[in-house]
């Protein structure tokens, strides 16, 4: 019964509620998230918060240092996209200017609770105009707050946006979200080295793949060295091989 | 499952029910439906190539230039609507303009790909306007060395060693994957661009068309020019006699360099 209202055309419009007060575009933007195929998770420790993604090259000639869905966006803020890789980069582009923007106007740098809140409004915007589409990713973004600490957020086409211990987006989030329940059961405040291993762990197990260095991307934000950094293929393998010896 | 929009396909403001913008891939089907444009990235330089195909034999030789170029030493081929191709590299030459006139610098390939795949994601948000019917291949040599990209209709880019777009994609990039690219030089290389794109060509189907060569490197002193004469003429005979030998893939005739 519900499939009658989505042909009666309410789905194509993003300003109108089908009968129910589903917004279908919404819906169908979030299905494109799945569809590009990759999976990306984070993870928020006591002193450290780790963002990771498959680095899946699908054709030899491409130029694999030009792939990349993790992204800076302040010194002390990345994020991982998720999704269509275009609206990916928009969404990029615009974080990084909000920020400048906020640094400009305030003078202090953007925490991420607030650059994630903008964006998730932004998102929203586009579920209220009738001559947009909503992007197709969703943004886990993560951050040092000196207040606050290691600080993990994700955002989404709706325009909903949350802070998390752990999270994830992509083909298999759901199957990561449930991975991540079992490990995260407590209160537990990780330690850097037993969050790298459990972003990359939840990737291993979900994916079901042994991963080699090339085939990741990881991102990292520690209260030692609270700058933004991606790691680089030696230090993902020696992450990788410590994961391997303590099995 | 059936590709067919059935009423999500009508603008590219709307997601079909299984995630899919369709106008965006309908713009990828214009590409796949024009002439064959290649670009290799070999060790000092890169090479565009493009099949022209012509409509009428009343065409100007060499006239109607396909690879066109952006502030001297980039090179753009297009695969795709050649309207939309104008309209885009215009915006190549503002944006390499304006880089230079803020930055006093030449503006790096990886800047000059993310403008314009930017750009054509832009025109994939709203239903007042429609994708750009083109994959756009830039090639230049900046401080990193040679470095080409490809822009798609969905504003999706990567940096490529070879890339193909166009109807004869396929093929092209199977004899691209065959090339040992990073040892290559440009010389070697506009004679195997030649080749692929004769071997991509499809007679059967348009039987006149003209191949543009461009390149960018050493030789070329830095500057994205159209092949000199007597290398273009080299390279189409390299091609020709490919053809010719029963199509086997496996030649490697070092004669004249």
């Amino acid at each position: 019964m519900s499939n009658r209202s989505a042909t009666a055309g309410y789905d194509r419009h993003i300003t109108v509620f089908s009968t129910e007060g589903r917004l279908f575009q919404v819906e169908y933007a979030f299905k494109a998230i799945s569809n590009a195929g990759l999976t990306s998770v984070g993870v928020r420790g006591k002193d450290s918060v780790v963002i990771a993604t498959q680095k899946k090259v699908p054709d030899k000639l491409i130029d694999a240092s030009t792939v990349t869905h993790v992204f800076q966006i302040t010194p002390l803020i990345g994020c991982v996209m998720t999704g269509l890789d275009p609206d990916g980069r928009n969404q990029v582009m615009r974080a990084r200017s909000e920020a400048a923007e906020f640094k400009y106007k305030y003078g202090y740098d953007i925490t991420p609770d607030l650059l994630a809140k903008r964006m998730a409004n932004l998102n929203q915007v586009c579920t209220q105009k009738a001559f947009m589409r909503p992007l197709g990713v969703s943004m886990i973004l993560i951050g040092w707050d000196d207040e606050r600490g290691p600080q993990l957020f994700k955002t989404d086409p709706a325009g909903y946006f949350a802070g998390y211990r752990a999270t994830a987006a992509g083909a298999k989030h759901q199957e990561a979200f449930n991975y991540l329940e079992k490990k995260l059961k407590g209160d537990e405040q990780l330690s850097t080295d037993d969050t790298v291993e459990l972003a990359i762990g939840t990737l291993s197990s979900v994916l079901a793949a042994n991963f080699k260095a090339q085939d990741l991307e990881v991102a990292i934000v520690t209260k030692d060295n609270p700058k933004f950094r991606v790691l680089t293929v030696e230090e993902i393998d020696a992450e990788l091989t410590r994961i391997a010896e303590r099995d | 499952m059936t590709s067919i929009g059935t009423g999500y396909d009508l603008s590219v403001s709307t997601y079909s029910p299984d995630g899919r913008v369709f106008q965006v891939e309908y713009a990828q089907k214009a590409v796949d439906n024009s002439g064959t444009a290649v670009g290799l990235r070999v060790k000092d330089g890169v090479v565009l190539a493009v099949e022209k195909i012509k409509h009428s034999r009343l065409l100007v030789p060499h006239a109607n230039r396909r690879i066109m170029t952006a502030s001297k030493h980039i090179g753009v081929a297009t695969a795709g609507w050649i309207s939309d191709t104008r309209h885009l590299v215009k915006r190549v030459r503002d944006e390499a303009r304006d880089y230079r006139s803020t930055y006093k610098v030449e503006i790096p390939a990886k800047i000059i790909a993310e403008r314009m795949g930017m750009y054509a994601q832009a025109y994939t948000l709203y239903s007042a306007v429609r994708p750009f019917g083109v994959s756009t291949i830039i090639g230049t040599v900046d401080a990193d060395g040679p470095q080409l990209y490809m822009i798609e209709p969905s504003g999706q880019y990567v940096g490529y060693r070879g890339c193909a777009a166009g109807k004869g994609k396929q093929v092209a990039k199977t004899e691209i994957e065959k090339l040992n690219l990073d040892q290559m030089t440009a010389r070697e290389a506009i004679k195997e661009a030649a080749r692929i794109i004769y071997a991509a060509h499809d007679d059967s189907k348009d039987k006149l068309f003209e191949l543009e060569l461009s390149w960018v490197c050493a030789e070329s002193n830095g500057l994205h020019v159209h092949v000199p004469q007597d290398l273009f003429d080299e390279a189409i005979q390299h091609a020709e006699r490919s053809l010719n030998d029963d199509d086997d893939d496996d030649e490697m005739e070092g004669d004249d360099e």
